[in-house]
């Protein structure tokens, strides 16, 4: 059995038999990327410290944030990575993206740029990042619909062409804010044992992924 | 780049300055930080060890307690050294925290419970005759600790010990020597993890543990064979991880001018308070490299970056996103530049859990860590918004640059400066409207002065047509005046001389006491002369009287010939009296003279002519004079007494009667002193001068000037030292 429990600090061992835990549990990195002043903390801090909260990590940033939710019988975790959203620091996103399960790419609806360079992330996301990864688009500011710029149909449109999560939030009004989490951790694969293990090694290469398995199997 | 003067958090502190073995002492780093007590006590029993010990052990005396990094090379020399390796592993310890909290622990155990601990560390360890060092006894504590059954540990114990001895067969063979690979060992270590982690899971000895059990047992596997193995897997020598960090290190240098401007981060440089809080972030940044376990690197990171969000925090007013928290940490790590931070990143890169540095906390903090650098080091000048060539220039340090980080430090000394120059300046400036004020003062008070002295003028001229009344008025007064002078000349003149002075005086300046009735008086008194010398010619007399109570303002001077007004020297621009003295001057000399003498009996006057003449006697020239004289004038009989009488004035004056006078006529009775000299020109030579003058107008100037003036000048001398010479002849 290959296992990685490590990686699930919380709770990784569900699946054994003598675990103490009763409710299957997993832990999934999720990945903020979005133009800067789109919005994306808010959206997180909405998440984290609206009506989900059972438990609250002394937020001392918004940077980095964890938020546990159950789905059914599932206890999921999101880890959420906040990344600084100027151009300057484009380059740099691919280290946190790394090993993510689930990204979120947030735009300003009232921001045509902001949407142009959303679609930039996914098409980084789809090249760069790990082939099963999750991908959303958040149409962030969706109470400023009045005077949007970006056309809700059209970025449905696109978010269907590239099979992406799509919905039009708000953090002010925490609309469609938890939605967006839920449907994500919906569509993330529930077989935390191999998914904490693609989480845990995701930096390492192919070949010695399945040597340290094989090795594993062996003894 | 961390030059201020406060001390980092993570240097020496009492504790470690005590002896190692905790009996109360201080320590000598040169006695391996025992103190000279225990040393001698360790030494004795070292030789013990020596003579029965084989001869690796020697090599053991000869390890310094200094933190001294052992090379890998050095290693590779002498592979087989366990005992000094292990050794060594332990002496850096001396300065971190780690070992700060070791010293506590070991002085709280009893020496019994040391012992049994010593005996448990032989197990771990094959050299039986092998101390424990503080960091072992704490992993044996540690280990104790541990929530799982003994087989466990036991299991744990050797899973240690066998990743221990593959790094080190791994580092100290000579076969792979040449193309060692820290990929290699990285996967051996991190497929050693894997096995232990499935071991701890599966294993029947660790079946009743709890999770977290597992994963403090799993975290202190990680840690032991980590600080054991430091400085192998450290910055090994295969690697460029050491040219790296003297890269990373000498860019952050060049990069000191970067402000948090630049950066578009939050941080007030300025402000004592954030300053504070960043010096806390980058001594837990600096701090990184004093731990040797990749979980402590990373538990300082978080530290490091929880300080940064707390600055933030205050600084933005709320919890900090990703597009505030990453420049921030740029910039402390700017600000910061920590030693050996490549190395420190690939080591805990390599041989952490790769889950570790993938999520978590931990995770994040050291992904923006890395995130950081790799920014520093690819920085260009469009990643800060200035243009490439300003990026250059202060890259190569042409251009000069003052960041607010650096100046901050030396704003006290500026600010002083600042508040002394300023103070000055407030000096300045009062002086400076002290100056202006008096000024406009002075200016005002100026035009007073000049509308006054117009004023007074204009009454005087308002008084001038006065002034000339008075040629009516004389009938009744000067029969008066003509009576008093028939009793004798010589009290007239003494009157009319006074008159004279008097008149003068009153008109220049004391035009508004002058009334009318004064000035009745004083016209008598001038007129008395005339009236005296010339009943025939009355009416030049009167003339002449009116010049003189007029005073400067003269209607003879037109009259008068010109070429005597031209070649005058000084002299003639005093009065017309002057110039028309001058036509007759000589002529009668004697007369002036006799009469001067006479009535004011002046002998300072005399005396002082005297001295002139003595030092010049000629009398020739002033006979041609005389002659001269005497065929130009009809007129001369009547104007000579009243020359006569000025001269008589002026003598008075020059006799010192006349201190006191003001400025208008002081400079009336200037003018009148030369006279003696200036009266006696000669006046046949006038118009000779003046014609020999006109013909040499172009060709020579100067030689017909100078011959003129000495011409004149002799003349003058002669003449006066002639009248002089008269006088004394006369007395």
């Amino acid at each position: 059995m290959a296992t990685t429990p490590r990686s699930g600090g919380a709770s990784g061992a569900a699946q054994r038999p003598n675990g103490t835990s009763q409710n299957k549990s997993c832990q999934f990195k999720l990945v903020l990327l979005g133009e800067s002043a789109v919005g994306k903390s808010s959206l997180v801090l909405r998440f984290v410290k609206g009506q989900f909260h059972e438990y609250q990590e002394s937020t001392i940033g918004a940077a980095f944030l964890t938020q546990t939710i159950c789905i059914e019988d599932t206890v999921v975790k999101f880890e959420i990575w906040d990344t600084a959203g100027q151009e300057r620091y484009h380059s740099l996103a691919p280290m946190y993206y790394r090993g993510a399960q689930a990204a979120i790419v947030v735009y300003d609806i009232q921001n045509q740029d902001s949407f142009q360079r959303a679609k930039t992330w996914v098409k980084e996301l789809h090249k760069q990042a790990s082939p099963n990864i999750v991908i959303a688009l958040a149409g962030n500011k969706a109470d400023l619909s009045n005077i949007r710029v970006v056309e809700f149909d059209e970025a449905k449109q696109y978010a269907e062409e590239n099979g992406l999560l799509f919905m039009e939030t708000s953090a002010k009004t925490g609309m469609n804010v938890n939605d967006i989490f839920l449907a994500i951790a919906k569509k993330l694969p529930k077989n935390d044992g191999a998914n904490n293990q693609g989480a845990g090694a995701g930096r390492r290469l192919n070949e010695n992924e399945t040597n340290r398995q094989t090795n594993n199997c062996c003894k | 780049m961390y030059s201020t003067g406060r001390a980092p958090q993570l240097r020496i502190g009492t504790q470690d300055l005590k002896c190692k073995r905790g009996c109360g002492f201080y320590g000598n780093a040169q006695f391996d930080g025992l103190c000279s007590k225990c040393f001698r006590e360790r030494n004795d029993e070292r030789k013990r060890q020596k003579a029965s010990a084989s001869s690796s052990s020697l090599v053991l005396t000869s390890t310094g307690g200094t933190m001294e990094r052992i090379s890998p090379q050095n290693l590779l020399g002498r592979p087989h050294q366990k005992n000094k390796q292990e050794r060594d592993k332990q002496q850096p310890q001396g300065s971190s925290d780690v070992a700060q909290t070791l010293q506590k622990k070991k002085s709280i155990v009893p020496t019994v419970l040391q012992k049994t601990l010593q005996v448990g560390a032989q197990k771990l360890t094959p050299q039986k005759h092998y101390v424990p060092d503080p960091t072992e006894n704490q992993f044996m504590l540690q280990l104790r600790q541990l929530g799982i059954p003994d087989d466990g540990k036991r299991k744990l114990k050797k899973e240690i010990q066998r990743l221990d001895l593959e790094i080190k067969r791994y580092m100290n063979s000579t076969a792979n020597s040449n193309n060692k690979n820290i990929d290699e060992l990285s996967e051996m270590v991190q497929n050693a993890y894997t096995r232990f982690a499935d071991l701890v899971h599966s294993d029947p000895s660790f079946q009743i543990v709890s999770n977290e059990d597992r994963d403090s047992a799993i975290d202190f596997f990680e840690k032991v064979v980590m600080t054991q193995n430091h400085k192998f897997l450290f910055s090994p020598y295969f690697t460029a991880d050491e040219e790296n960090d003297a890269k990373v290190q000498k860019r952050i240098r060049q990069l000191s001018w970067i402000t948090a401007k630049h950066l578009d981060c939050s941080i007030d440089e300025v402000n004592a308070e954030s300053r504070d809080l960043v010096y806390n972030a980058i001594s837990e940044l600096v701090g990184i490299d004093s731990y040797y376990s990749p979980q402590e690197k990373l538990e300082c990171t978080v530290r490091c970056c929880r300080h940064i969000f707390e600055l933030l925090k205050r600084a933005t007013g709320g919890p900090a996103s990703a597009d505030d928290f990453l420049p921030a940490l740029i910039f402390v790590v700017l600000k910061a530049n920590p030693v050996r931070l490549h190395s420190n990143l690939n080591f805990v890169t390599r041989f952490t859990n790769a889950a570790r540095v993938m999520s978590g906390e931990g995770g994040y903090y050291f992904t923006n860590l890395c995130s950081a650098i790799a920014f520093i080091e690819n920085l260009n000048g469009e990643s800060l918004n200035i243009s490439c060539e300003e990026f250059d220039a202060l890259m190569s340090g042409e251009k000069p640059y003052s960041t607010p980080w650096e100046s901050a430090l030396l704003a006290c000394e500026s600010l002083h400066l600042i508040s002394e120059n300023m103070k000055r300046m407030e000096l300045l400036k009062k002086r400076n409207m002290v100056i202006t004020t008096g000024i406009s003062e002075f200016e005002r008070e100026l035009i007073e002065f000049q509308s006054e002295v117009t004023r007074k003028v204009d009454t005087v001229y308002a008084k001038a047509p006065l002034t000339l009344l008075p040629i009516k008025t004389p009938a009744f007064l000067i029969s008066q005046a003509r009576a008093q002078l028939n009793h004798s000349s010589d009290d007239a003149a003494a009157l009319i001389s006074s008159g004279h002075y008097q008149s003068n005086l009153l008109n220049a300046i004391d035009v508004k006491d002058v009334s009318c009735t004064d000035k009745a008086k004083s016209q008598p008194t001038l007129l008395a002369p005339d009236e005296r010398y010339a009943d025939a010619a009355h009416t030049l007399a009167l003339k002449d009287v009116s010049i003189s109570s007029a005073g400067h303002l003269s209607p003879l001077h037109t009259t008068l010939p010109q070429p005597d007004q031209l070649f005058a020297s000084p002299i003639f621009n005093y009065g017309p009296f002057d110039a028309v003295s001058l036509l007759e001057e000589s002529s009668d000399n004697t007369d002036v003279l006799m009469l001067g003498t006479e009535f004011q009996g002046g002998l300072t006057n005399i005396n002082y002519d005297f001295d002139l003449s003595d030092k010049s006697g000629e009398n020739s020239v002033a006979d041609d004079s005389n002659v001269n004289l005497d065929e130009f004038d009809p007129l001369a009989q009547q104007q000579e007494q009243l020359r006569t009488l000025k001269v008589e004035a002026q003598s008075a004056m020059t006799s010192g009667i006349l201190d006191s006078t003001t400025d208008s006529s002081a400079s009336l009775i200037d003018s009148d002193l030369p006279p003696p000299t200036g009266i006696l020109l000669p006046s046949p030579l006038k118009p000779e001068v003046s014609n020999y003058r006109g013909f040499s107008n172009f060709d020579i100037p100067s030689i017909s000037c100078n011959t003129g003036d000495f011409s004149s000048l002799g003349q003058d001398v002669n003449e006066s030292t002639s009248s002089d010479v008269g006088v004394v002849a006369k007395k």
